[in-house]
């Protein structure tokens, strides 16, 4: 828009400008012909030195360039930019350029506080600032003088004055009608103006001629600058390419223009395009504005217009560039000010809500710009809601769609960036919780806390981008929140405590947690640590232990920030959260729900780790304040006259809080009973009657559940059984209000009564082991052992009869479906308390077994068959496959809601559909019943086969089936459901164990079983080692299960492998063999058993923890929490554990040099029994291993080679290995071998690969098995790199590579077809067949893999490059002159691969016509050039 | 074979391979920290293993004193070469 001025014909001022150009030019030598400016020199010494320098034709050094302003870079940016300047005003004064050059090629300096800055309408400071900030390389860049040949030039006008006249203010208006100037402008550019108009008058009568000059200047092309263009008149050349395009452009139709533009389009760059629809938007938006401008811009636009494309393309780029602006961001504000521009009348008089008076000075004249705040805001766009917009909420957390329009009164509205929409983003939140106003901030705090507690719930999943959680996490909420914990206003740090409540807890998490307590096993549950990603430093790999115990060291080095970002509780207590909310408690004594809030965080954060429950339980009188404040020894009734306080008062959140921290340990627990005072409130809460507790009836029956709930805790550490004799006859007390509690079916009640009862279920436990700790103790004779329970068996003996007695009542209360609900849910606990009892009673002295069998006959066929059979029952079972996590994974929601560094169990909603722990979910009840069963058959072995009904039932049948075509993954939301399908997966299998061999019915599904115990053994969780264990010594290895190994399955396979052999025609003795091999690996399945269980032994310590778990062997137990979640007990590719454990031993570190003798003692067994496993898997359980990749298959069988130098010529070893290779092999699993994908645990085939190739040529003896293995990667479908590494570095192989065509039984095909099309490799096939390393006789799979390669190469006729081309010339022409005749025959008269041939090709008889002449002609070219 | 490595292994195993009567000739180092080589030779048809090893042995001394004959006389060659355009 603003050109620079460089004429020959310079007054003295602007001379004196250029000559810092030329003086730099000089200075830099480019030009010492020309004599530097003294300043003694006369104007004429210039302007001769000028023309010489001109009449040189030396090129100027230094150009000058005025440089697009790179703030200007964005599209939608420069409209702002252009629009706003537009608007000042720009005085022309024409002798005068009117602006100073522009040097600055230096990046312009950015100022982030510029935006903020009160800018003046006509000049902006910064802006002027930037623009005199000259450096020096700003002059001694490019820079290019312009032709300015034909620019106008008008001298100075002579003036009588010697200064400008004085302007007087009031003479401004009367002289130029303020509706002749474009829009604003100030006075001094009106008055020049004025004056030029003036002028003009005088000089040329016709007033026409400023508007044909300005449409001059615009009306030239804004594509064609002319900038390429020499000679004088380049700008007058411009115009007329730019009048020619538009004659032609007039000339066409309008169906023709558009399809010259569709052309156009196409052909172009689309950045060009984009720079040149840039280029028209800046133009048309700056000359939108004013009226006078519009003729000329249409003209403009449509001289354009066959660059452009549309107008209404035009706005939808522009559109599209703003939504690329990004989500979440505001629209630039300059389409605001258009808008508005626009849109908006100028202010008159009559808008004024006040008339100006008379007698008022100063306001006689009305000033618009000053009165624009005033104006209504605009409406809410009504549409283009498509594009993605700043997400604003309202105070409750709801989304305001940006379309609403809310009545201000609301309160919504605020002077943000988008005024005219209601509602809060969250920038303008996190800004508003810093404010200085405490209103404010509790507000904003309390929206953010809406917000926060509305995106667990899963309510702005489908409606926002991205998870609200994790934004609003790495925008650094956890800062804000403990900063405002901090405030010393009350209502403040309150809100930030329901705000942190609402970004920690999940409420629903916690009522499944809950719900779930009285299940078998159900006081355990996981940390919830987020999945430690080691990112531990590559520096610390090399180091030995001692140098890797400075990690805690590391961990406290780690700023708050990092810490938070990985790991949210831990980033907080780091913050010394614990501290704040313990001052919170004391000192502030807030409202109740504050209270409540803190209870509910303090309980998330020790359910977060053991680590982090200690540090509860050591922070500083914090566990003393929940005590006194909150679990007190006595309290008054509530008055309905005292203001609400939970200070005094015992409050269930309190207790639940105690009862996590008891479940995260022994020592725990034993501190919060013994040193808390725990056990004193314990017996005064439960002493009494719910009803009795002076409290209201839903708290106290909530409280009493808590109680119940910790007791259980503690008791299943061996714990606070004292008091269960003291307690014993309240505790009778309330078993006996069954039916009142049955009648109300008051959930409370229910709750209550399941929580007593796992509190029943632990003491039995711990009771049963009374008689081993005494023994223990009288053995160990002063030695350290733990003391006996307080309770002994004696003590639980009195309640079987009566909890029996109620389950008798509760079953046939079934039929009334008033109570079945409720019910339901207590009948799990019954039956878990049953296992207990009967599972504790077997291991007692006391224990008279025909007295029990008798029992248990009875207990079976009164309560559990009527049970089993009962519609309701029979009923529930349909809902196993729906109500399953195994096999639902697709259809369960994905929460991404979740921060991975904030792990939740994502339960939102977890009523409302089918799933584990939903009302109507079969698996607590069938879990019970499984586990009675297991306990009762183990004692009463007679009764198992009246149990076949549940295995052999249809839902359970086909639950089973879905599983064992499943493939669940592992995940915090997933796993504590998991783990209790696991538990009743793996009693079913148990059943199954003891009813196979008894029950033929059930022996008919054993493959279907022994399947789903292969499925579910990798799929195990830390802190069920006890369960893998218990399968892998029981179903997994047992005969049984492997039906098809005794009823003929070898002899079958046998028939099946021979059949192949003679569809393949192939003769290979080795085949025959598998079934051998099977037959002998069905009859060592015992040892193969006893094999990976010593290859699983370090497992060892974790099975004894969790069998003690699973047994209830409570005195032993050292905490309820499960191990982390880091991943699955068992790696899937388990059956390879003894072969990577030999490897990892033996080859890794020993280059696989060492003999079998060598070895650890039973290697060579170790890896028999494990081959044979393999064997009998890939056989007949395909679908076991399905989850570990063919390639990783046949890397982990690599080790069989790599881990010693002779392992694979032992007889037994190298039958199984060729049996598995057979198997790996066979067509349709050769195809789904993709080698290019890198097996888990290595970092490529190729590497493992390269290894192979050593070992073979170091160690093999030309062994024809392993020579198979070496040449199944050389196919031509993987990666020539391969083939490369065998022909380039270990050429010295294919010496001893004999394997013959028939001994591999891969077809000769795909390693010929497609011809290879490397040049490199096709370079090496060639080397190693003339000089001799490749020979027929030493390695003739490989030399008909090269002669095939090479003899297409040179026969192809398809064009190539080049070099590809010579190369083929020169090979062709070298085979000619080969001495060898067999090898040249060979070569030129290869015709086809054929496998049974004994040379594996046929040949021509003689050449082809074609080839020959072919060959004629390369020779004879070759003789012209030779010649 | 003791205190030899890839010197002497590489250069061998490629002599030995030369043997017609030899189906594999394979070495192997047997840690990078020892200097010791295992040495891995098979043959055809009853041969026993010594044989093409010492054979290989004594092919490989011809080689390399071959090698220094004709590169000592090609130094002497090239020494009378240098000294002649002195004088």
């Amino acid at each position: 828009m603003t050109v620079n001025y460089f004429g020959h014909e310079l007054d003295y001022l602007q001379r004196e400008m250029l000559l810092v150009p030329i003086y730099f030019n000089n200075y830099n030598g480019n030009n010492r012909m020309l004599r530097r400016p003294k300043p003694t020199d006369s104007e004429a010494d210039l302007l001769r030195e000028q023309e010489r320098f001109l009449t040189s034709g030396a090129p100027s050094a230094a150009s000058m360039v005025r440089r697009p302003d790179k703030r200007r870079g964005e599209a939608g940016d420069a409209e702002g930019a252009d629009s706003s300047e537009n608007q000042k005003d720009v005085v022309t004064i024409e002798d005068l350029p009117d602006q100073l050059p522009s040097l600055t090629p230096a990046p312009p300096k950015k100022s982030r506080f510029k935006a903020s800055h009160v800018t003046f309408e006509d000049e902006d400071a910064g802006e002027s600032l930037d623009r005199h900030d000259t450096h020096i390389s700003a002059v001694l860049s490019r820079i290019v003088e312009r032709d300015t040949s034909c620019a106008t030039i008008s001298l100075p006008v002579v003036t009588g004055l010697a200064f400008p006249k004085v302007l007087h203010r009031s003479e401004t208006s009367t002289q130029v009608p303020s509706s002749s100037s474009k829009g604003k402008r100030s006075i001094f550019a009106r008055q020049i103006a004025a004056q030029r108009l003036k002028e003009d008058k005088t000089l040329k009568p016709s007033s026409s001629e400023p508007r044909a000059q300005i449409l001059r200047s615009d009306a030239g092309s804004r594509l064609v600058s002319g900038e390429g263009l020499q000679g004088p008149d380049s700008s007058g050349e411009t115009l007329r390419i730019h009048q020619e395009n538009q004659a032609k452009l007039q000339a066409m139709s309008k169906s023709e223009i558009v399809e010259e533009q569709k052309k156009l389009l196409s052909q172009l760059d689309p950045r060009l395009v984009e720079f040149i629809r840039s280029r028209k938007s800046q133009s048309t938006v700056s000359s939108g504005s004013s009226s006078e401008h519009a003729a000329a811009a249409a003209a403009a636009a449509a001289g354009t217009c066959s660059e452009e494309g549309p107008p209404a393309e035009h706005t939808e780029s522009r559109e599209s560039c703003r939504t690329a602006a990004g989500s979440g961001q505001s629209p630039p504000e300059a389409e605001m000010e258009e808008e508005t521009e626009v849109k908006s009348p100028p202010f008159t008089e009559e808008d004024l809500p006040v008339k100006p008076q008379k007698e008022w000075i100063h306001m006689d004249t009305l000033e618009p710009e000053k009165l624009e705040w005033m104006r209504d805001l605009p409406s809410p766009r009504k549409k283009g809601t498509k594009k993605a917009m700043q997400a604003r909420f309202d105070f409750t957390g709801t989304l305001i769609p940006p379309s609403e329009d809310l009545p201000t009164h609301l309160g919504l509205h605020h002077h943000g960036d988008e005024p005219e929409r209601a509602g809060y983003s969250l920038q303008e939140l996190f800004l508003l919780s810093r404010s200085q106003l405490i209103q404010q901030r509790s507000l904003a705090l309390n929206t953010l806390a809406c917000i926060l507690t509305k995106a667990r719930g899963g309510v702005y999943q489908s409606v926002l981008k991205g998870s609200v959680t994790s934004t609003l996490l790495d925008a650094g909420l956890l800062f804000l929140l403990r900063f405002a914990l901090d405030d010393s206003i009350e209502g403040v740090m309150s809100a930030a405590v329901h705000a942190l409540k609402a970004l920690l807890v999940c409420a629903e998490d916690e009522e499944c947690l809950d719900c779930t307590f009285s299940w078998f096993r159900g006081l355990a549950c996981f940390p919830l640590l987020p999945s430690s990603q080691e990112e531990e430093d590559e520096e610390d790999e090399g180091l030995d232990e001692s140098m890797r115990e400075t990690a805690k060291e590391k961990e406290e080095r780690k700023s708050d920030y990092d810490v938070a970002r990985q790991d949210v509780v831990k980033g907080l207590l780091r913050m010394k959260l614990l501290p704040r909310l313990r001052y919170i408690l004391e000192v502030v004594r807030p409202s109740p729900r504050a209270v409540q809030d803190v209870l509910h965080v303090l309980t998330r954060v020790a359910r977060h780790s053991s680590w982090s429950a200690a540090q509860v339980l050591d922070c500083p009188r914090l566990m003393e304040t929940v005590m006194s404040e909150f679990l007190p020894t006595s309290w008054t009734s509530p008055s309905a006259l005292s203001p609400p306080s939970v200070y005094g008062r015992p409050v269930a959140d309190a207790m639940k809080l105690l009862r996590v921290l008891a479940t995260s340990g022994r020592h725990a627990c034993a501190r919060l009973l013994n040193s808390l005072g725990v056990r004193e409130r314990l017996s005064c809460l439960l002493s009494a009657e719910p009803s009795e507790l002076l409290m209201e009836p839903n708290e106290a029956l909530r409280i009493a559940t808590e109680a119940y709930r910790l007791w259980a805790a503690a008791a299943a550490y061996g714990q606070a059984c004292q008091l269960y004799i003291d307690l014993y006859p309240a505790l009778v007390r309330t078993l006996q209000a069954l039916n009142s509690i049955l009648s109300t079916s008051d959930p409370l009640q229910l709750h209550r009564l399941s929580a007593l009862l796992s509190l029943l279920t632990q003491v039995t436990h711990t009771a049963g082991c009374h008689q081993e700790l005494q023994a223990g103790m009288v053995r160990a004779q002063g030695e350290e052992s733990p003391p006996p329970p307080p309770v002994s068996w004696g003590h639980v003996t009195g309640l079987q009869p009566l909890l029996l007695g109620h389950l008798k009542g509760v079953v046939k209360g079934l039929d009334n479906p008033v109570q079945r609900d409720g019910i339901l849910t207590l009948i799990p606990a019954y039956l878990v308390y049953l296992q207990a009892h009967y599972q504790q009673l077997s291991r007692q002295t006391c224990f008279k077994p025909v007295e029990t069998l008798q029992d248990l006959e009875l207990l079976t066929s009164e309560v559990l068959l009527p049970l089993l059979c009962h519609d309701v029952v029979q009923n529930l079972m349909k809902n196993l496959r729906s109500s399953s996590v195994v096999c639902n994974l697709q259809s369960s929601p994905q929460s991404p809601e979740i921060a991975p560094s904030l792990p939740g169990l994502a339960c939102s909603g977890w009523r409302d559909r089918p799933g584990l722990a939903a009302p109507g979910s079969p698996f607590p009840l069938l879990t019970g019943l499984g586990l009675v069963f297991e306990t009762i058959t183990e004692i009463h072995k007679g009764l198992s086969r009246k149990f076949s009904g549940l295995l052999l039932s249809e839902p359970v049948i086909g639950y089973l089936r879905s599983c064992s075509q499943a493939t669940p993954t592992l995940s915090h939301s997933r796993s504590w459901l998991l783990r209790h399908e696991h538990h009743f997966l793996y009693l079913l299998l148990r059943l199954a164990h003891r009813l196979v061999p008894v029950e033929p019915e059930v022996a008919k599904h054993a493959s279907l079983y022994h399947q789903v115990a292969l499925v579910l053994l990798p799929w195990l969780l830390p802190g069920s080692e006890y369960l893998a264990h218990e399968l892998l010594s029981t179903v997994i290895f047992s005969k049984d299960f492997i039906s098809e190994g005794h009823s003929g399955g070898p002899e079958a396979v046998e028939l099946g492998e021979l059949q192949l052999h003679t569809q393949l025609h192939q003769t290979s003795p080795s085949l025959q063999t598998v079934g051998a091999l099977l037959r002998e690996a069905c009859t060592q399945l015992p040892s193969i058993r006893g094999c990976y269980l010593t290859h699983l032994a370090h497992l060892e310590q974790s099975v004894i923890t969790s069998r003690d778990l699973f047994l209830g062997r409570n005195p032993w137990i050292g905490s309820h929490l499960l191990p982390e979640l880091t991943g699955p007990t068992l790696p899937s590719d388990w059956p390879f554990i003894p072969l990577i454990g030999l490897y990892e031993r033996a080859g890794a570190s020993d280059g696989g040099g060492l003999a079998v003798e060598e070895l650890p003692h039973g290697s060579l067994q170790a890896v028999t029994h494990c081959l044979q496993w393999l064997l009998l898997l890939e056989v007949w359980r395909e679908e076991a291993l399905k989850v570990v990749l063919p390639v990783a298959k046949l890397a982990r069988l690599s080790c069989v080679f790599l881990c010693s130098s002779d392992l694979f010529l032992e007889r037994p070893v190298q039958r199984l290995t060729w049996g598995l290779f057979r198997l790996l092999t066979r067509g349709s699993r050769l195809d789904s071998l993709d080698l290019d994908v890198p097996p888990p645990g290595l970092a490529s085939f190729q590497d493992l690969y390269s290894a192979l190739l050593a070992q073979y040529e170091a160690v093999s003896f030309g062994d024809r098995l392993f020579g198979c293995w070496v040449l199944l990667p050389l196919q031509r479908r993987y990666r020539a790199s391969m083939r490369l590494a065998v022909f380039g570095e270990h050429v010295g192989m294919l010496r001893s590579l004999g394997v013959t065509l028939d001994q591999l039984s891969v077809p000769i095909e795909r390693f010929t077809s497609p011809p290879e099309d490397s040049l490199p490799l096709l370079r090496l096939y060639f080397r190693a067949l003339v000089t001799g390393t490749l020979k027929l006789s030493w390695c003739p799979v490989l030399y008909v893999v090269a002669v095939s390669h090479i003899n297409s190469f040179v026969f192809s006729q398809d064009a190539a490059v080049q070099e590809v081309e010579e190369a083929r010339l020169s090979m062709l022409r070298k085979i000619y002159y080969l001495t060898d005749e067999v090898l040249k025959n060979h070569l030129l008269l290869f015709r086809l691969t054929q496998q049974h041939l004994q040379l594996g090709f046929d040949m021509y008889e003689q050449l082809p016509a074609i080839r020959a002449k072919r060959l004629e002609t390369v020779l004879c070219l070759q003789d012209d050039s030779g010649a | 074979m003791h205190d030899e490595d890839h010197t002497l292994g590489n250069s061998l195993r490629y002599m030995i391979m030369k043997n017609p009567e030899v189906e594999f000739c394979g070495y192997t180092i047997t840690h990078p920290s020892e200097s010791k080589i295992n040495f891995r030779i098979q043959t055809r048809g009853g041969v026993p293993a010594v044989e093409p090893l010492r054979s290989g042995l004594n092919d490989l001394h011809d080689v390399c004193q071959h090698v220094l004959n004709t590169f000592q006389a090609r130094v002497a060659e090239f020494k009378e070469g240098q000294e002649q355009p002195m004088e």
